[in-house]
């Protein structure tokens, strides 16, 4: 899945723990390198303020996932390790979950059932499997969030195009008048990805060719 | 009309599969929906395991909820039941297929490991306890969400497949040229919004 | 090889285990914690949107007319300022449910509580300048302008305004009918 060009978990820096830190932000972005956390991304992002609010509920279960899962890897057996992420995964989306619910209502509104869905989010997972579970607590942790940087990098770009394209406002403050409303439907969603993944494609091929 | 138990199934159904359909309307499940789609006997294949997986999970996970987590006070535990439990379920169900129909494990039997971290199948057993369906509307809207799943996978792999003789500019191939696709789609399938006062 | 593999199982249920109920632990604190805020939040909701739409009313009280509950409004001296209705109509794309405010036969507030109407197009039923058109209106003028009454729907939403209308005009049905009682 997706363009994996490079398959070594590095972005080529040689301390690992700036490399842990900057793989998740361009060379493993986890949404348009690896594909993988599509689920929230085009719902959600119908406002920079739904975007923005997104990431940082899926950054603080990433890194408490990443940090937890790190400090239990002798503690769980290979075989059992799948059940043990999701129970640690799960304890942080309902923390995340009710905290949200008690303090920031208005988001919690528009984040519905995205939020419990935040569990079954590939990122990470996949990052737990991938990273955390064979590394140590620190390391994780950056790499946790390099990863939350990058997503919420995507996440505010499609954001900030779909809203300021599909209602003409900003966080809110409005920019213009005469919108473009397909953008905040769910085909503007797909568009949107779509042109940035055909701009990266663009780039990569580019770089190629020199 | 919001989905409730006063709606005939047969529009919970409809509502379910194509006016929300859960891919091309809501946005979950887009994981497996790109990664999977490239060639249609996956994609039949995958279509096949989730509609069994999430009709399953749909019963089970309505009865752990309203017999367990409700009468003692446990609600907040439902997001770590209703994972743990379409886990659980999965892997029983894989060693069962193996074991006892072959046949079928043959058509579908290693995308259920896949299908644990399916954002649908989670999202439609919270859509049942947040429209506050009874078992049978449960299983009809389960059963809706997932026949919306497998129609749109098997169009969308269908498309894809089509697209690769198709001139695509070279920094669109692969995803960027299938999300265009996928808009258009989900440009057609808004089109059902309305459909018998739904 | 037998009892190698039954103490495994027995390892595993036991990391399995601690590790669950280690967790359930946590859950129930968080939930402990946060459960008043968040009663406080609805509760806050409720009354901020009553407020709106009976200006001027600092009490309620929750009563019943016939099948219908209503809520009735009261000023800091304890006279009557109306009585606020909840009422939910088909819109375009869903259910739209408001909260409509009457007194003496006409609206005196009105506020969209729940839709999910299309972004752009229906979802202007929230807009301040749709909603107090609906203000100070009776029975009679709950009309679009096309059909001879005072109210303009939004451009490319008919459907999701002519909603709102007939919401507003039930909750002055309903009114009526309270005060008859």
């Amino acid at each position: 899945m997706g363009n994996n060009q490079n398959n070594n978990r590095t972005c080529g820096l040689k301390n690992p723990k700036l490399n842990a830190l900057f793989y998740g932000v361009i060379k493993g972005n986890p949404i348009v390198v690896l594909m993988i956390g599509l689920c929230p991304v085009l719902a959600i992002s119908t406002t920079v303020y739904n975007a923005v609010g997104m990431s940082i509920a899926v950054a603080f279960v990433l890194m408490g996932s990443n940090v937890i899962v790190s400090l239990l890897r002798k503690f769980t057996p290979n075989q059992i390790r799948i059940p043990v992420f999701i129970i640690i995964i799960s304890t942080f989306v309902t923390i995340v979950d009710y905290l949200i619910k008690a303090n920031l209502p208005f988001l919690y509104k528009q984040l519905g059932i995205f939020i419990p869905l935040i569990v079954v989010n590939c990122v990470i997972i996949g990052r737990a499997e991938a990273f955390a579970y064979k590394n140590s607590v620190f390391l994780s942790f950056l790499d946790a969030i390099g990863s939350s940087i990058g997503f919420l990098i995507v996440l505010f770009l499609i954001g900030a195009t779909r809203e300021i394209l599909g209602q003409g406002t900003f966080f809110n403050k409005v920019i213009f008048s005469n919108p473009c409303i397909v953008m905040v439907l769910p085909p503007g969603g797909f568009i949107t990805i779509g042109v940035i993944m055909g701009l990266l494609s663009y780039y990569n091929l580019r770089k190629k060719k020199q | 009309m919001i989905i409730s138990n006063q709606m005939n199934p047969f529009l919970i159904f409809l509502s379910a599969c194509l006016i929300n359909n859960i891919i091309l309307i809501k946005f979950i499940g887009l994981c497996s929906f790109f990664g999977l789609s490239t060639n249609v006997k996956n994609s039949i294949g995958m279509g096949i395991a989730v509609t069994f997986v999430t009709i399953t999970a749909t019963i089970v996970s309505w009865l752990v909820y309203h017999f367990a987590l409700v009468p003692l006070n446990l609600v907040y535990l439902r997001t770590a039941t209703f994972i743990l439990t379409i886990a659980s379920l999965v892997q029983l169900e894989e060693m069962f297929i193996k074991k006892y129909l072959p046949p079928l494990y043959k058509a579908m039997g290693i995308y259920l490991p896949l299908i644990t971290t399916n954002c649908a199948i989670l999202a439609s057993t919270f859509l049942n306890i947040d429209y506050n369906l009874s078992l049978l509307n449960s299983i009809v809207n389960g059963f809706g969400i997932a026949s919306g799943y497998t129609i749109a996978i098997i169009i969308f792999a269908n498309l894809r497949e089509k697209i690769l003789t198709a001139p695509v500019p070279k920094s669109l191939e692969g995803y960027p040229i299938a999300f265009f696709l996928a808009s258009l789609m989900s440009l057609a399938f808004l089109g059902f919004k309305g459909l018998f006062g739904l | 090889m037998n009892n190698k593999f039954i103490l495994k199982i027995i390892d595993i249920s036991f990391r399995l285990t601690i590790l669950c109920v280690v967790s359930a632990m946590l859950l129930s604190w968080v939930y402990k914690e946060t459960k008043t805020k968040i009663e406080e939040n609805i509760k806050k909701e409720i009354e901020t949107a009553q407020k709106d739409a009976l200006p001027g009313a600092v009490s309620f009280q929750e009563k019943e007319s016939g099948k219908k509950k209503y809520v009735e409004g009261y000023d800091a001296n304890g006279n009557s300022v109306g009585k606020i209705f909840v009422l939910s109509e088909r819109g375009y794309g869903s259910e739209i449910k408001m909260m409509v405010g009457v007194n003496n036969g006409k609206i005196v507030g009105i506020k969209v509580i729940q839709h999910t109407e299309t972004p752009g197009l229906g979802d202007g039923i929230t807009k301040k300048n749709f909603l107090n058109q609906f203000i100070d209106k009776s029975l009679n003028q709950l009309l679009l302008k096309k059909d001879g009454g005072e109210i303009e729907a939004i451009t490319g939403a008919t459907i999701s305004s002519k909603a709102c209308i007939k919401i507003a005009k039930e909750a002055l049905e309903y009114g009526k009918q309270s005060e008859q009682q």
